[in-house]
Formats: structure tokens, sequence, C-alpha cells
């Protein structure tokens, strides 16, 4: 592996081009866009014949529609934490992952809202909420934090990616015609003065310390859909903090998987190094850390007390007929990557991506449990009801929708790293540069 | 799920049910309370819309025929004892009711009959500088003539929104050998209306004797309570023109300064617009 630092900018510039797709990037996006419309087809099953398509009855009314939502919600905050967190820190080294970590939180969101919507029955009342909106409801405020987190993201990465389309401008004849439309729309005004670069760098630093508190403020507005509802399992002081590790965990899960995909298909051993993976995986042990502090503080003290109403629910958790789920989710999800990333062997760029695979499916199916076993176990007994209000398992609609939900994110990712550098360009030279001066 | 549709093509064993009852409420007009019901291996059901004919004192008699009623959608039917029967009423001391459904899909064919002795329960209350009592009275006619019943439970109560509270620390207070029962009233700090209104209940509850008596009366034992509305007030659960002020002043607070910041951004990204474009010329 060569030193960055001793490469010509026009290589790296060469490198780091958006590149066609290769056979198995062709497969891969077919693959994605088939989901997807599987999940199209489910969805207009659903507004063709209502929420009956789902398993969702009176009881488990948030199925894995909502699941999906947190998941989105929680993988989006990466962007705060590798961006702005590490940018804030001075840590250089997470250069080549901030638009990874950026593109990630933005297709996240922008699915973490479209799941919100497909959960509704009657999606074309949606307007509704702007005509008259409640500012007392929780929903309400998830409606907007989302939204403005939404823009900060896309400002986020649009920002730091105006001197990389000077650099794709400039390169007409290496891009297609619609390559070329699209960057002459987006950048064609970048000339990269020194004063356009003082106001860029200014907004980025702006954005960097805007986007932590929305980046918080979002992930706990989407706990406390929860946490302000008297419910065993949802009634804790603690959700708001459970919920931000969770998403910081997954966040970093994902981030290490991107990582090892984009690096191994768009051969940039070069620029994401073992470094990296090494750097990665130690902030992902710290968070599964954390997580998993936060997770015993959520079950192991209710369960000390074992209140009635709880009792059900986590005897159904520990032992009961989610105790597979449940320890799968703690297991794989946080101890198993832990274990593997706290070895030096563990972070290298295989082994990391295995565990960054590990903690996102853990993390997909832990909002699973935080969301439907609660619903299944209200403080009033379930009576005179039918028998498939009592249990949840969801219709292949909601897979569908929720798999087609999932493709579409790695659709905008993956369209992403075709058509822009995924990793920065200019800030690479720069750096390059600036270990040529030391 | 072969057997299990050959099992549905069997009718299941149902057995109907008439429940019967005799109130009086105040002492007034006597009235039957009639539910049918179907019990099976489903446990009982409510039988709705039932056609039931009722009979005074002779069964089945075309003449001793009082009237024909039937049931709602809640399986009850409340039956008055017609004014033309005043006369036939007066002119015993104890009265048999007999109710009759004819067989039909919903209900099978079925019989009731109830025996009442006729009562009146009064009520009253004694006050002393201390204490305030609630007694209730009750007694049958007899031959004319009204003569106390002892040894039956009454329940003493103040009547609220969802049913009786205690007058007392007892559930029931017995009739002694004049027919009274006497409870103490305990209930001192009881909100009452705007007067300080409360209505005590005497109720005997589906004697086998008398059936089911109760009687009222306004008392201005409670307190006074004057509702007032929280409709109008700020609050988390009123309509969203009617949001706390400190929580309009902290959403709307943390919206603007973040979208303030936001819509800056976006004007440095039309200056640095700008800025290129000035270049370009």
């Amino acid at each position: 592996m060569n030193n960055v630092s001793s490469f010509s900018s026009e290589k790296i510039t060469a490198d780091l081009y958006p590149k066609k797709f290769g056979t198995s990037g062709r497969i891969w996006t077919i693959g994605l866009i088939i989901i997807c419309i599987i999940g199209a087809y489910a969805y207009y099953r659903q507004l063709r014949y209502g929420l009956v398509v789902t398993e969702m009855r009176d009881y488990v009314s948030w199925g894995i529609y909502i699941s999906n939502f947190v998941f989105f919600v929680a993988i989006s905050l990466v962007g705060s934490l590798i961006t702005a967190v590490l940018r804030l820190a001075n840590v250089r080294w997470s250069t080549p992952l901030t638009r990874i970590a950026e593109i990630i939180a933005v297709s996240a969101i922008v699915f973490a809202s479209l799941i919100i919507i497909v959960d509704m029955g009657r999606p074309e009342r949606f307007y509704n909420l702007a005509l008259h909106p409640r500012i007392q409801s929780p929903i309400m405020w998830d409606v907007v934090v989302i939204s403005t987190y939404f823009v900060i993201s896309m400002l986020l990465l649009y920002l730091p990616l105006l001197p990389d389309l000077q650099i794709l401008n400039s390169n007409k004849n290496k891009n297609s015609g619609f390559q070329n439309r699209i960057y002459k729309f987006l950048g064609s005004f970048w000339k990269g003065t020194v004063e356009q670069f003082k106001i860029a760098n200014r907004s980025i630093l702006i954005l960097c310390i805007s986007i932590i508190p929305v980046a918080f403020t979002i992930h706990t507005v989407t706990s406390w859909l929860f946490a302000t509802t008297y419910r065993p399992g949802w009634d804790s002081t603690n959700f708001g903090a459970y919920f931000i590790s969770g998403a910081f965990l997954v966040g970093g899960g994902a981030v290490l998987v991107a990582m090892y995909m984009f690096r191994r298909h768009y051969q940039l051993e070069n620029y994401i190094t073992d470094k990296h993976f090494d750097r990665m995986g130690k902030i992902v042990v710290l968070l599964a850390l954390l997580y998993l502090y936060f997770n015993i503080n959520e079950y192991l003290v209710p369960a000390f007390k074992m209140k009635k109403p709880e009792e059900e629910h986590l005897r159904g958790l520990f032992s009961g007929k989610f105790a597979l789920l449940f320890w799968f989710c703690i297991l794989v999800g946080m101890i198993f990557p832990m274990t593997i990333l706290l070895f030096k062997k563990g972070r290298r760029p295989y082994l990391a991506f295995i565990a960054g695979v590990m903690v996102v499916v853990g993390a997909w199916f832990k909002r699973y449990l935080i969301v439907t076993p609660t619903l299944l176990h209200p403080f009033l007994p379930m009576q005179d009801v039918p028998e498939s209000y009592k249990h949840y398992f969801p219709s292949w609609e909601e897979w569908a929708i929720a798999m087609g939900s999932l493709a579409g994110a790695l659709l905008i990712i993956t369209l992403f790293a075709r058509y822009f550098p995924i990793i920065p360009i200019h800030e690479t030279v720069l750096e390059k540069n600036e270990h040529k001066d030391i | 799920m072969v057997m299990a549709q050959g099992d549905s093509t069997k009718k299941p064993a149902r057995e109907s049910i008439i429940y019967l009852q005799y109130h009086l409420e105040n002492n007034r007009l006597p009235y039957l309370k009639i539910q049918t019901k179907n019990k099976s291996d489903n446990g009982i059901v409510t039988a709705t819309n039932i056609p039931v004919t009722v009979y005074l004192d002779t069964d089945l008699s075309k003449e001793a025929m009082v009237g024909q009623i039937a049931t709602d959608n809640t399986g009850t039917a409340i039956f008055g004892i017609p004014p033309s029967l005043a006369s036939q009423w007066k002119g015993k001391s104890a009265h048999t009711f007999y109710a009759h459904t004819d067989a039909s899909p919903a209900f099978d064919a079925a019989s009731k009959e109830v025996s009442v002795a006729m009562a009146r329960l009064k009520l009253d209350t004694v006050r002393t500088d201390e204490t305030k009592s609630v007694v209730a009275t009750l007694e049958k006619n007899d031959g004319g003539s009204w003569v106390p019943i002892p040894e039956v439970d009454v329940k003493l109560a103040v009547r609220r929104y969802g049913g009786n509270v205690n007058i007392g620390d007892d559930d029931t207070y017995a009739t002694d050998s004049t027919g009274k029962a006497t409870g103490e009233f305990l209930l001192s700090s009881l909100p009452g209306n705007k007067q300080g209104t409360l209505e005590l209940v005497a109720l005997v509850d589906d004697n086998d004797e008398v059936g089911t008596l109760e009687s009222s009366m306004m008392v201005p034992w409670g307190t006074i309570y004057e509702y007032k509305s929280d409709f109008g007030k700020r609050s988390l659960w009123s309509t969203p023109r009617r949001a706390p002020l400190w929580l309009i002043v902290m959403a709307y607070g943390c919206i603007i300064s973040v979208w303030s910041v936001i819509i800056y951004l976006i004007t440095r990204i039309i200056k640095i617009k700008k800025l290129g474009k000035a270049v370009r010329t």
C-alpha cells in the first residue's frame, strides 16, 4: 500500500474520479431496483386495499414500518458523528469517510420520511399535518426535526462537494452529457477563489456546530414518541440517551460496511486504509460499550424491580417468545462485534466489515424489539378480541415495503457514488500537500 | 381441517334463558325488566330483538296476558305495568308474573316466572348535632295494611356518576323488627352540586320476596361544588391554538433559531454563486 502523500494530484483525481459500474455494480444496482419495484407493488396493494394487507391490528399498530423508521433515523446520525464531531475535534484521518457518512445520513433520512408516510392509512391527508400542526404532539416535533435534519444533512453533503464539482466540471470529456449537465447545474459557479473558500469553510463550520444538537434532537424526539407513552418497555426517562447511543453504534457499523464495500469495488485501498478500519473499529467498540451500558440500564433495572405490568414484557424478552431475537440483538448486535473489534487483528478490513454487518443487522432487529413486544403487552388484558390481534408477524407486503425502503436507501448511496466522488478529491489533495509541507 | 368442517355443520347445543326482575322505584309504578340470553359452549350471549309475552297471576291464559314486548339491541326490555290493571293490581297483596317466548331461529321457547309481594321502601333522614343518619323502612301489603319486613339487606348509598357510594363502612344494613334499616352518614366531605345537594339512595336488590326496590331523596349534605371548565385553558391536550405558552416559546424558539441558521447558510451559497459569476464575467 502506498502513502497518498507521495501521489500526484492527477493520480489522486484519477483514482477518486467517479467510475462506471462494472459487472458486479450493474448486478447490484439492478438487484436493488428489482427489490424497490417489488416494494412499490406491495405499497400499491396497501393503497388499493388499505392497511388490512398488513398484519397490524388494534394492539400492534406500529409494526416493522415504525421499526424501520427508527432504524433509518438511527443510522442517519452517523453524518453528525463522522462529519461534525470528528471534524470539530480536528480529527484529520476521517476525511475519506466524511462523504460516505453524509450520503448514508441523507439516504437514511429520506427513507425515514417516506416510511412514515407508508405507515399512514390515508397518506393523501398528509398535508393536514402542515395545515393543522399540533405543536403539543411529539409526532409533530419529529416531523419538524426530520425536515430540519434533512436540509442540514443536504447542506453538509453539498458544501464540501463544491470544490470537487469544479474538478468534475473541468473534466468534461470524462463525463457523459447527463453528468456534465448535473455538475454544471450544481457547481458551475464554483471557481475556487479565496473568498469562496472562506465563505464555504465558515459555512461548513457553522453546519458542523448546528448539526450536532439537531442530530441529538432528532433521535431524542424519536425516542419520545415511545417514552411519552405510558407502556411497559417504553416508560423510561433514559430513552433519549439510549436511542442516541444506539444510533451512533449502528451508524458506526454502517460506515465500516460502506468503507469495505467502496474500498473493494472502487479499488480505494490507498485512501481507505487499514488504519481507517483500525480507528473506526475502535470507535465502534466504544459505541458498543456505551450502548451496552444503556441496554443494561434499560433492562436490568426494571427486571430487578419486576413490577407486575413489566414482568410479562420482560420475561417475553429474556426467556419467552422474543428471547431468540433479544439475545441475537444483544450478542450479534453488540457483544460479538465488540469482541472482534477489541483485537487489532479484528480491526482488519474484512473482519471489521463482518463486525459492521453484525452491528447493522442486530440494530435493525433491535428496533423491532423496541416497538413490537411492548405493543403486545398493554396494561389491560387483551379480552374478547380476535386471535390475530394477540400476535404480530409482518405480512409479505410489509416485508416487501421494508426491504424496498432499505434497497432504496442503498440505491441512493450507490447512484451517488456512481456520479460523485465518494472520497473528497479536493480535500485529499489538500491534505497531501499539507503533508508535503510538513 | 376436514374434522373441523364436519363439526362445524353440527348445530351447537343451546339453552335459551329469560331473566325476569320486578322493579319499583320511589314507590311509584312498578315495572318488569326482561332480558333474553342464549347459553352455549361459547358462554352466555345476549339474544336481541326477541318477542316476550307477559302474563299476570295466571299462566298462559288469554285473559291474564298483560302485554307483549320485544327485547332491544342489548337483549333487554322494560315492561311497565299498564294503568288498566290498577284494580287487579290492588286487589291482591302478592302477584306472580309469567314471561314466555316462542321458538325462533334466534331463541328457543322459554318461560320464566317471578312472584313478589306488594311492598314499599321509604327513605328518611335523622339529624342530630353530631351525626346524620339515613333510615330506610321496608313494608309489605298484608290484607290492606302495611307491615314491616325484618331481616332484609338494604343498601344505603349516595348516587354518583358511575354508581353508588356507600354512606358508611357497611355494604348493606339489615332491617329490624320494625322494618327499619339505619346507617350513619359518614361522607362528610363528598362534593354535591352547586347547592351542595346529594342524592341518597336506598336499594333492596333482587330480593326473593319483594323484588328490586329503590327509593331516593335529595339532601343538602354535600360540599358545594362549582364546575370550572378547563376547556378554554392552555394545555398539552387542548387544540393546537391552545398549546401552553412555554411549549410554544420553546418549540418555535428552537425552530426559528435553527432555521435562521439554515436560511443564513443558504444566503451564503447564493453569495458563493454570485462571487463565481463575478469571476466568470
